[in-house]
């Protein structure tokens, strides 16, 4: 059952464990906002809705609950069909694999293979404009962040830690561990103006190259 | 197009910050804008602007800027400028100058008739240090203002009688901000509300920024330093493998923070979109900005939201 919380005066959060509810209601809140609303943020399992103003979480809950009973059979129907699969080539020369592969006892070219096996999904975005947080990590890659954040991670960086695996969509700092790099441009530019390739729900392949 | 200032030289921080960037938090992007928009929208009303037009923001002291072109400027906010006393707007010739000094805040805004000219990103002149996102201002620097020609002499206007006076928030008597209200958040039950609350008082770090302002318990020292705890293992410190065990949530300026430091992080207005921190309570936005314009060391307490 949704959590719905004030976070601040003009912001509510709503915690569930599962996944589908959490996209129903964001489809809900884009296809018709509540009044005042402004924006939505996803975490790993909970959406931030903010509004102009201040509002009550549980005005906020009423709004939504009334409408999401309806909305239950076009989700079951919709499944993942509409999500696009973003496709990331990686070398797999990263600075941190020897390491990688040391601390799972694993071989380099297993944890190549492990890391490239699945079909991840942008559980949400932070930390850099940009930044994908991705879900569908091996049990058997989930390391810590490295003890000491490097100065520079490059633009391109495929890198691991905790659950999730992610793509440094620009030179930062950065702890994380370094397993790769692609070329593959997520912030494009047209006009002066960025624009984000990924999206939170959208599925991301590594491809090896 | 003609050249209006030269940022000669910038300080600890000179940026150009409007309103807000809106709209792509889900993305990662944070809002940035306006740290004390009171003083940046009083600074606008003083030339008729529109309230979130572009300032530049300074912070501190130390900014020093020539006039290049005739040009009408409004200055409001927390620090000294002998050339331009908060509250006031001012028609500056070629070769005056203004510097900022330190004064009773923090964040001072320079307003130009028309507003500072710069690409938006996103929709926002706001800058953003840590992801580089918005019009950088550097020492050199030649800024221009949008609409305004000492050749058109019906875009100078009279300023309203009394327009300083109602407009300019007031730095003067720290002690009238001293106290902030505290609204409990999503980690309340993690924490004794009576650590809080006064006769607790808080001391503003030095190593505050727009990312965050840090709050240090006073007389707080390794073991008694604030600590969010777990109810079942109260009233033991949580250590940090807990902490990175929360799942990330989405977080908003005002949230407040306890990493395992034990001190409290109040996010503002670079503060990172999401984060992993219990957060405990929250400072209404209504007084972010004066908190904002706190100095360094400044000594606070906190008092229920009611």
């Amino acid at each position: 059952m949704a959590q719905f919380t004030q976070i601040t005066e003009r912001s509510v959060l709503i915690e569930d464990e599962s996944l589908a509810t959490l996209y129903q209601l964001v489809d809900q809140v884009e296809q018709s906002p509540p009044d005042y609303f402004v924006e939505w943020v996803m975490g790993h399992s909970s959406l931030l809705l903010i509004f102009l103003q201040s509002v009550e979480a549980s005005w906020v809950e009423t709004v939504l609950m009334a409408e999401f009973n309806d909305g239950l059979g076009a989700v079951a129907q919709g499944g993942d069909g509409g999500a696009k699969v973003v496709e990331i080539p990686t070398d797999y020369e990263g600075p941190d694999l020897g390491e990688i592969a040391r601390a799972t006892g694993l071989s380099e070219n297993e944890v190549v293979k492990l890391h490239a096996a699945p079909i991840y999904r942008v559980r949400f975005m932070g930390f850099m404009p940009g930044f994908p947080y991705l879900d569908g990590l091996d049990p058997r890659l989930q390391l810590p962040r490295r003890a000491s954040p490097r100065p520079r991670v490059d633009s391109g960086a495929v890198a691991i830690a905790h659950r999730y695996a992610a793509i440094y969509p620009s030179a930062s700092p950065g702890g994380w561990n370094w397993l790769g790099n692609t070329n593959f441009q997520l912030i494009t530019t047209e006009l002066d103006q960025p624009s984000f390739v990924l999206s939170v729900g959208d599925l991301v392949r590594f491809i090896p190259s | 197009m003609f050249s209006a200032v030269k940022i000669q030289s910038t300080g600890p921080s000179l940026t150009l910050q409007d309103g807000g960037r809106f709209g792509y938090r889900r993305f990662g992007v944070a809002s940035a804008g306006f740290m004390d928009a009171g003083s940046a929208m009083a600074a606008n009303s003083l030339l008729g602007n529109a309230a979130d037009a572009t300032c530049l923001e300074i912070a501190l002291g130390g900014a020093v800027i020539h006039v290049q072109t005739e040009c009408w400027l409004a200055h409001a906010g927390g620090l000294n400028c002998p050339q331009l006393a908060a509250g006031q707007a001012k028609l500056f010739s070629p070769g005056d100058k203004l510097d900022f000094q330190p004064g009773s805040g923090v964040w001072s805004y320079l307003a130009a008739l028309g507003g500072w000219q710069a690409q938006p990103i996103l929709g926002s002149r706001s800058f953003h240090a840590r992801s580089g996102m918005g019009p950088k201002v550097e020492p050199g620097q030649v800024l221009q203002v949008f609409g305004y020609s000492p050749n058109n002499p019906a875009s100078i206007f009279e300023l309203p009688e009394g327009v300083s006076a109602r407009h300019l928030p007031n730095y003067r008597s720290p002690s009238a901000h001293s106290s902030y209200p505290l609204q409990p958040s999503i980690h309340w039950a993690l924490i004794d509300p009576r650590q809080l609350f006064t006769p607790s008082k808080f001391t503003l770090l030095p190593w505050s920024d727009r990312t965050g302002y840090r709050l240090r318990l006073d007389g707080a020292d390794e073991s008694s330093s604030l600590s969010a705890h777990q109810p079942r293992r109260s009233p033991a410190k949580l250590e940090i493998s807990d902490h990175a065990d929360l799942d990330s949530f989405p977080v908003m300026p005002g949230c407040i923070q306890v990493p395992p430091s034990g001190e409290l992080l109040v996010i503002m207005r670079d503060g990172p979109t999401v984060g992993g921190y219990p957060v405990v309570a929250c400072i209404p936005e209504s007084h972010l900005a004066s908190l904002a314009q706190l100095r360094p060391n400044t000594q606070i307490e906190f008092t229920p939201n009611a």
